[in-house]
């Protein structure tokens, strides 16, 4: 009798379908939110850093696709098919993590995490293609072109570091 | 237990890695199918060893302190795959044979260190999430 009354009264106490429903309905775990709504709840500093992002991506491509960065490439020096190749696939994955970049911010997505891992992949072809470009490169402008070639990489690194930091601020700061 | 497995084919992987570039470097056996990308394939092995000896060390000092390590083997899980991407499309052709039982064991055990080590990093994503 009693096991019965304590099996009624743990139903009473389970919530319905429609209060889980209502719950699960304010807490999405992988909602589209769009770039601007993300934006909107981080700090000028957040903001500045992801357009100024896009925006020398988009420079890269344009400059990419109409062969003005060719002759700085490490192919540019060495000829060798191998180097196009290399540059071809990092191409590749630089894309890959753009896009994955960009999604996560849309669903406003583990944003932190994204971006520390985009940006240890990043540092890993910056020093490699260091490098690179140190042992192929002839001595007389090695370092005007290496060093062209890592301010422009190491802006994006640092780009890159504000968002993981501002993102880090953020979710401290943000009430629980 | 499967975790456990993991990290121990990681750990070995990385151990047959080092023994076997330590071996190259000391006596210089290093027979390329084309010597016209001998330099990348040193240049980028020169880099990656170095990765994985920090990678490594930050693993088991991680580990052995208890802070989150999704992240971090997030990091080494994604930096994995790009190597691996990098010699299946790129230096596939300009491989030497590897002739040595340490050559050959650390080309068979890659594959499996890196589905070893993504799924460390999803099971520690899992672990963290409870």
């Amino acid at each position: 009798m009693q096991r019965e009354r304590a099996s009624k009264s743990d139903k009473d106490l389970a919530p319905s379908q429609e209060e889980l429903d209502a719950l699960l309905r304010d807490m999405p775990v992988f909602g589209l939110r769009g770039v601007r709504q993300t934006l909107k709840q981080r700090s000028k500093l957040f903001q500045r850093a992801w357009l100024l992002l896009i925006f020398l991506s988009t420079a890269y491509l344009i400059a990419w696709f109409s062969g003005f960065l060719q002759p700085y490439m490490a192919v540019g020096v060495t000829g060798q098919a191998a180097d196009y190749k290399i540059h071809q696939v990092r191409f590749l994955m630089a894309f890959v993590l753009t896009a994955v970049g960009v999604i996560a911010v849309n669903f406003d997505w583990q944003l932190e995490r994204v971006f520390t891992v985009i940006a240890w992949v990043h540092a890993y072809f910056v020093f490699s293609g260091i490098i690179r470009q140190w042992h192929t490169l002839p001595p007389d402008d090695s370092l005007i072109v290496i060093g062209f070639y890592s301010l422009n990489m190491l802006v994006l690194l640092g780009l890159m570091l504000i968002l993981i930091f501002e993102e880090r601020r953020f979710n401290r700061d943000k009430p629980s | 237990m499967l975790y456990v497995v993991a990290q121990l084919f990681c750990f070995s992987y990385a151990a047959v890695l080092i023994g076997f570039y330590t071996l190259v470097a000391a006596t210089g056996q290093v027979t390329p199918s084309s010597n016209s990308s001998l330099t990348l394939l040193q240049d980028f092995t020169a880099i990656r060893i170095w990765i994985v000896i920090g990678g490594l060390a930050v693993y088991s000092w991680l580990w052995a302190s208890k802070p989150p390590l999704a992240t971090p083997l997030a990091v080494l899980s994604a930096l994995a795959w790009v190597m691996f991407i990098e010699d299946y499309m790129v230096l596939d052709s300009i491989l030497f044979v590897a002739e040595h039982p340490l050559g050959q064991a650390a080309v068979i055990m890659r594959p499996l260190f890196i589905v070893a080590l993504t799924y460390q990093c999803f099971k520690q994503f899992e672990f963290e999430a409870t």
